[in-house]
């Protein structure tokens, strides 16, 4: 009983059953930040090692702790303990139940050792997810709820048919590497690149996390889509499709991130870049970017969750979501801007700031590989990171003209949770050893030597230049831009409301086929039912006949010819 | 006991269908009690029946003391004893939720003590024609078991007046031409071989292999049971039965009906006459219309607007899948098939018994009448939840196992068809989670306030369900997590006698 | 841009060029693209890098891909 204390994910749903218990009586959240601090002690012990049950026959491996799955744990509890504190001034239980739920299952499926408790977990982080994003209340958060369902159950599907494929082949039911080109192997590829976001399969990221509360965009920024850079890590190290898949992923993000208006949206492009950078190191699989990419997803959760946060703050503090509606409030909320500014240095790979530490060692890995255009298109990305996080979305929501927005004070513990993030991000910036004694993989890396510094240097100061004489152009403005889901919004739910159209509209040709006997047979049996009530509109489900009594009749007629032959001349 | 327990759990109910209106007649008031304790008693004699068979291996009874292939045999191994089980429990908690009453139609009579009696007497009368065909190794034994059952089966359809009196009028006409067909599938294997008994069919069909009317007697049987199985394209009488049925008998009838019959395909198709051409190429086509009917119900339930409707359209789905379970085959295929039916019974009985109530309480059975029904009552909602979850195949549900057999036999069945029902399974899964899903997203996020004709003072808050439904559907959820954990057991208790019986079988055939 | 601006700029950019000219000359490790072993290659990369995203987004792909906020307003979808 005492390992289950160990395990962080416990806390997290002993939590779940605290918050409904009390849910009349407390608000949530105090208790996600105390559940949360308990997951992270439990973390911080650090124990490596395996524990297991055997449930209904299946070995399954509840808690597989190595280096890489504990240094994924420590900062999914830590971006947990966060958002708790960052939301506990509006969270209510429900909302606090789906972020608890959801933060135990990443966390759990990071620890999962077997396939079977990997994929349980990882269909409840789904699940608990969409509860998170409903919980935004809209009618736009229902409709881009069930668009991001329609989107993971797919993935859930193949990862399911990926599992079984594996287990019926005789695999190994722990959790390890692939052997490439079999079925399991792309199908199981799939799933994790629809969680990944890798384009095309991205949509779901930016069409849902902007509809999300402002706290639930924390949660959801931090874990879906680096469960699936573990799960990269840990099943498909050094797959080289990857590589290209990465890169063009983290351009692509960028590319679209210029051209957005919806704060959050824009930061959702950019987890789609960044989660690139994550790809390709994967896909180039020396020991030095698998590093790379652990350490990217650590820094890059803590930044990120940082940039919603401050992202959240605009929006808590206003009500307004777009960049054209803002503008001119960074006097009102001085503490909040410059914690969005740390977390923006963060993402653009600023020296003294963490994403420097670990993008920089990617970018190192991709030039140790001779990989010439990958490390270009992620330099170019960096660029286009700097430009529109760094740039044009605090330039245009914080500074800028005056609009005469309306600006609310914001809560301490907003406030609290933003300054831990910018600190965390700064403390991993200048002590980089904190983080790189963590590592899973045996590599050396030194971050700050000269030449590093000065070449970023160097990029940021140009991004700034570009930015400055370009800023008019850059000017956002109302509108949406079409992407990928424009494929299932509008042809795919055209073919499908016509296919079912079809369908339904089959019944009345059936009956009309049928013609008149069973309708009489019908109607005599109302009268039967009911005798003397006047005859029920027809419409209503006389007619809602359905193909399979065309098709019963058909076979008791075809039934009965064969009898004919068959009696004529047996044998 | 143990000599006892078979004709116990055939004759209780038989007999206690035509008391229990006695009761009710004479006494009124312990009429409720009378039926549940008889029905708790089958349940015991069903518990008793399947630890003896896990212990001491099948059980052959004779009836009457007249041994086979002259007399009736029943005939008690892992697989009936588990469908009997799975019947018999159904029917406790059908019991219980028929104190609910058939009310949710205006135009249903009024509830007096007798028909309550008559309702209850029925609904014993179709756990005894279902033991029946459950238990009986004999063909025609089999057959006027199938028409005990359906004949109680239209009762307890039409006792909500109005259109369900029109539903089971025309489950009536399928069930008629089912049953027909089928007689006269019986009629040629009795002409061919001159026996009714299973085994003894079975050890003398090698004989008259070559004769084309055993041709026609499988494919009369295979046609007949798949009409009642309501296996796609035979499925016309489904949707609209369990639609109209009143709710405490749909809980019951979506349950197990088609199951025991889809349970006699596999005793008959898939044990008896496996072994004739014929048998296997029906086998055969029946992985294909399972495939079929596993994405047509899926893509129709997602297209119903109607909750029940909806419920009524994945139950194809799922006797599709069951199908290619049977049609497959192997044991792995079997134990999906059987955990899938068991797993599917739980979880549709759960949701049927909930939707109903709901539909009867809320006046109206669109996705909009559940909203806001989860902060008012948590509990059935948590409840309802779990066996959506099972349906779709979340683990450690029931449905998660079930369908995870189905996969591993589809893989080790190879070839297009395995891959084909391998596709279709997923596909289901997918299906099944958008159309599951919405009435979720509805009971938990949404607040009534948000439905397009909100009257929000009419609905008092409190429990959503009263008891006679509540209690059914929190313990079929229960039920649903408990089968799903403790799924690996029952591997171990069902398949070994399944692979000994068509081994015996085909060791029996000169 | 004011010349207080541009005088700013020139500063920084000369001290930089300076940092990678005496990192170049000292032997500082490199690899990779050739804007990591020319002097000033990595400025003149972000001035370009920078413009040609900024081209090719605002000018080329909004044109392509925008639309009014209420485009999918009132359409059949999930």
């Amino acid at each position: 009983m005492s390992a289950l204390f160990l395990h962080p994910a416990f806390w997290l749903f002993i939590g779940i059953v605290v918050v409904f218990a009390n849910r009349r009586r407390m608000p949530g959240m105090p208790v996600g930040v105390i559940v949360a601090l308990g997951a992270l002690l439990a973390l911080l012990r650090g124990v490596e090692g395996t524990l297991e049950t055997t449930v209904a026959g299946f070995r399954l491996v509840w808690f597989h702790a190595d280096r890489l799955s504990l240094l994924f744990a420590l900062v999914f509890a830590i971006v947990a303990l966060l958002g708790f504190l960052y939301g506990s001034h509006r969270m209510r239980a429900g909302e606090t139940a789906a972020a608890l739920l959801y933060a135990g299952s990443a966390i759990a499926t990071v620890l999962a050792g077997d396939w079977i408790t990997f994929f349980v977990f990882w269909e409840a982080m789904a699940l608990s997810s969409l509860a998170l994003i409903w919980q935004g209340g809209t009618a736009g958060a229902r409709r881009a709820g069930m668009r991001y369902l329609l989107v993971h159950a797919t993935g859930g599907a193949l990862l399911f048919a990926g599992i079984a494929l594996h287990l019926a082949g005789g695999g190994e039911t722990s959790l390890g590497a692939l052997a490439s080109d079999s079925p399991p192997f792309w199908l199981i590829l799939g799933a994790v690149a629809i969680n990944a976001a890798i384009p095309p399969l991205h949509v779901w990221l930016t069409d849902a996390y902007p509809e999300a509360s402002t706290s639930g965009s924390v949660f959801l920024s931090a874990f879906t889509t680096k469960t699936a850079v573990y799960a990269l890590l840990r099943l498909f190290p050094g797959t080289e499709i990857l590589v290209p898949l990465g890169a063009a992923m983290a351009l692509y993000g960028v590319v679209f991130a210029v051209i957005e208006n919806d704060i959050r949206r824009l930061l959702g492009y950019h987890i789609v870049s960044q989660v690139g950078y994550m790809v390709a190191a994967v896909g180039i699989g020396t020991p030095l970017a698998l590093n790379g990419a652990a350490s990217h997803a650590f820094s890059h959760i803590l930044y990120k969750a940082l940039l919603f946060m401050g992202a959240g703050a605009a929006i808590e503090a206003t009500g307004l979501r777009r960049l054209s509606d803002l503008g001119g409030i960074s006097r009102q909320m001085r503490f909040a801007v410059a914690m969005y500014a740390v977390g923006a240095l963060s993402i653009s790979g600023a020296p003294l700031f963490n994403g420097f530490i670990s993008k920089s060692m990617i970018v190192s890995a991709a030039g140790e590989e001779h990989l010439l255009w990958t490390e270009l298109l992620l330099v170019l990305a960096a660029v286009g990171t700097f430009l529109s996080v760094g740039l044009k979305l605090p330039w245009f929501a914080f500074f800028g003209e005056r609009r005469g927005v309306a600006v609310r004070p914001l809560p301490t513990n907003l406030l609290a949770a933003m300054g831990i993030g910018g600190a965390l991000c700064l403390l991993y910036g200048l002590f980089p050893h904190l983080l790189y004694s963590r590592l899973p993989y045996l590599a050396t890396y030194a971050p700050y030597t000269l030449d590093h510094v000065v070449s970023t240097a160097q990029l940021l100061l140009a991004t700034g230049l570009v930015f400055y004489l370009a800023r008019k152009t850059l000017a956002p403005s109302p509108g949406l831009a079409l992407d990928t889901d424009w494929l299932y919004r509008i042809p795919l739910a055209r073919a499908v409301s016509a296919t079912t159209g079809a369908l339904a509209g089959v019944g009345p040709v059936v009956s009309t086929l049928r013609g008149e006997a069973v309708t009489r047979l019908d109607s005599a049996a109302r009268r039967l039912a009911a005798p003397g009530a006047p005859p029920r509109r027809r419409e209503s489900f006389a007619f809602r006949a359905s193909i399979g009594w065309t098709v019963l009749f058909a076979a008791v007629a075809v039934v009965i010819t064969w009898l004919v032959v068959w009696l004529r001349n047996p044998g | 006991m143990r000599e006892l327990l078979p004709g116990l759990l055939v004759a209780l109910p038989l007999v206690g269908a035509a008391l229990v209106p006695l009761v009710a007649a004479l006494f009124r008031r312990t009429t409720r009690v009378a039926a549940l304790t008889l029905h708790a008693a089958i349940f015991a004699a069903a518990l008793g029946l399947f630890w003896s068979a896990a212990a001491a291996g099948p059980i052959r009874y004779a009836v009457g003391g007249w041994p086979g292939p002259w007399g009736i045999e029943l005939w008690f191994d892992g697989l009936s004893t588990l469908i009997a089980l799975l019947v018999a429990g159904m029917a406790c908690f059908a019991s219980f939720a028929q104190t609910f009453g058939p009310d949710r139609d205006r135009t249903a009579p009024a509830s007096t003590p007798l028909r309550e009696g008559l309702l209850r007497g029925a609904l014993l009368l179709l756990v005894g024609g279902l033991l029946g065909i459950v238990a009986t190794r004999d063909v025609f034994n089999l057959f006027v078991f199938l028409e005990i059952s359906s004949l109680a089966a239209y009762t307890l359809v039409a006792s909500g007046g109005g259109r369900s009196t029109v539903a089971a009028f025309r489950y009536l006409l399928a069930g008629t031409a089912a049953g027909s067909l089928y007689l006269f599938g019986v009629g040629f294997l009795y002409a061919l071989t001159g026996t009714l008994n299973m085994d003894d069919l079975a050890a003398r069909l090698p004989s008259v292999e070559a004769d084309a009317a055993l041709t026609v007697a499988v494919v009369l049987i295979a046609v007949g049971l798949s009409i009642k199985a309501a296996l796609f394209p035979l499925h016309g009488w489904l949707p609209d039965t369990y639609v109209y049925t009143p709710t405490p008998a749909a809980g019951f009838i979506a349950a197990v009906m088609a199951k025991v019959s889809a349970y006699a395909l596999l005793r008959l198709l898939g044990e008896v006459l496996a072994g004739t051409t014929a048998g296997a190429v029906v086998l055969e086509i029946m992985i294909w219309l399972g495939v079929a009917g596993v994405v047509a119900g899926g893509v129709l339930a997602v297209a119903q607007r109607a909750v029940t409707r909806m419920l009524a359209w994945s139950s194809i789905s799922a006797m599709g899948m069951i199908l290619i379970g049977v049609g497959m085959g192997s044991a792995l295929a079997i134990t999906g098939a059987l955990f899938h039916m068991a797993a599917h019974a739980l979880a549709k009985g759960c949701l049927f018994f909930g939707a109903g109530g709901i539909r009867a309480l809320e006046d109206g059975d669109g996705v909009d009448r559940w909203a806001g029904l989860g902060s008012r009552a948590p509990w059935t909602l948590a409840a309802l939840t779990v066996a959506a979850l099972s349906m779709i195949g979340i683990p450690p549900t029931a449905g998660f196992f079930s369908k995870y057999y189905l996969l591993s036999a589809s893989i080790a069945a190879g070839g297009p068809a395995g891959i084909a029902a391998f596709a279709a399974i997923i596909l289901s899964s997918l299906l099944a989670t958008v159309y599951f899903l919405r009435v979720l997203e509805a009971a938990w996020f949404r607040t009534p306030g948000d439905a397009p004709e909100a009257d929000s003072e009419r609905r008092p808050p409190g429990p959503v369900l009263p008891r006679p439904l509540a209690v059914p559907v929190v313990g079929l959820a229960v039920l649903v997590l408990l089968t799903g954990i403790f799924a690996r057991p029952f591997e171990r208790h069902v398949l070994p006698d399944w692979e000994s019986g068509t081994a015996r079988i085909s060791a029996e055939a000169p | 841009m004011s010349r207080r601006t541009v005088a700013r700029l020139g500063v920084a950019v000369a001290a930089l060029t300076a940092f990678d000219v005496i990192g170049f000359l000292s032997g500082a490790e490199h690899h990779g693209g050739i804007w990591n072993s020319v002097p000033l290659g990595d400025l003149a990369l972000g001035v370009l890098g920078a413009g040609v995203l900024v081209w090719f987004s605002k000018r080329i792909l909004k044109r392509l891909l925008s639309r009014p906020e209420s485009y999918y307003d009132g359409t059949r979808q999930p």
